[in-house]
């Protein structure tokens, strides 16, 4: 019997003034500031479909797998790191015309929610309720 | 009263005598939601560790050492009594009797629900006096506010320096 992993996703959204082409074309050039790869110690990059990436940041290794590259609309590659607890965790990138600029959406899914296991689930309903906020008001005037 | 009770007494002696690693082994006995007892025993209470993160805990999306803490923090608030007794401790500190009071529940299950608060760094005794007052720690909760938004901070820095890259850049391009 396996039951299904708990995983969290997180999605960022930003409006890049350029065209999706350019801002694509920036998303995986190691020279551009922003996109990960721009930063850390060492970087293998292969941008095309079942192509690889290592990259080095402060002494933790990253690795993915480009699943797809579709120019200029959408890179999609996975991601593993000590932070996934050895599952492949998916990093999602879209880029749509927005008027003259480009809405880019990066959704990284299938991070593990592994740690703490009941106690997170109950933990993120709890902070959901905006709980956690309350208290931290609370000691912050009492400080 | 409750102070008359010899069973609340020996309860109340118990939480106060026994020290910070022999609560954290006594959570394990007591086989606690979530609470191995390697956990129990190998790790300082949340709130005497630092909470200075480095560089590499911040871009390393890590589940690192914080997350053991922030297990307790997440394993503390997933309980409504813990819930209400943090709610009870936030209104200002207390003695054991204050807090043990307006619950139906067993004496020695509020022992346990404090040690699990204590173990995640929510709540601290202070003796005054002869007597121990508990009060109530916000910080753990503020580190696990941060850690939710862990994952987050680091795609968004990068978006951010990525759209500022191109708001120079159009910038220049209409000098």
């Amino acid at each position: 019997m396996t039951q299904p992993k708990k995983t969290i996703e997180v999605k960022v959204e930003r409006t890049i003034p350029a065209t999706p082409g350019e801002a694509f074309d920036a998303w995986l050039d190691p020279k551009v500031p922003g996109n990960p790869w721009s930063m850390g110690d060492k970087l293998l990059l292969n941008p095309h479909v079942d192509g690889f990436f290592y990259w080095l940041i402060n002494g933790t290794s990253h690795y993915g797998r480009f699943t797809e590259v579709e120019r200029p609309a959408r890179i999609q590659h996975t991601w593993m790191s000590r932070s996934t607890s050895g599952e492949e965790s998916t990093v999602a990138v879209t880029f749509q015309p927005k008027g003259e600029d480009t809405l880019m959406t990066l959704v990284h899914s299938g991070l593990p929610d592994t740690d703490g296991g009941r106690g997170h689930e109950k933990g993120w309903n709890f902070f959901l309720d905006g709980f956690a906020q309350q208290f931290t008001d609370a000691s912050q005037k009492k400080e | 009263m409750h102070q008359a009770n010899p069973v609340l007494a020996k309860l109340q002696l118990e939480w106060s005598n026994s020290d910070a690693a022999s609560r954290r082994r006594a959570g394990s006995r007591f086989g606690v939601e979530g609470m191995s007892p390697s956990n129990a025993q190998t790790k300082e209470p949340a709130y005497e560790r630092t909470s200075q993160k480095t560089f590499a805990d911040r871009y390393t999306l890590g589940y690192n050492d914080s997350m053991d803490r922030l297990t307790d923090v997440f394993i503390a608030v997933s309980h409504p009594t813990r819930r209400a007794i943090i709610g009870r401790l936030a209104a200002g500190p207390a003695r054991f009797t204050d807090i043990a009071e307006p619950f139906d529940t067993a004496l020695n299950s509020v022992t346990k629900h404090l040690k699990l608060l204590e173990r995640a760094g929510l709540i601290e005794r202070k003796k005054l006096g002869r007597e121990v007052f508990i009060s109530f720690r916000g910080e753990p909760l503020r580190e696990v506010a941060e850690w939710v938004h862990e994952y987050e901070q680091f795609w968004k820095e990068r978006l951010d320096q990525f759209e500022q890259h191109f708001k120079d850049k159009r910038k220049k391009e209409k000098k």
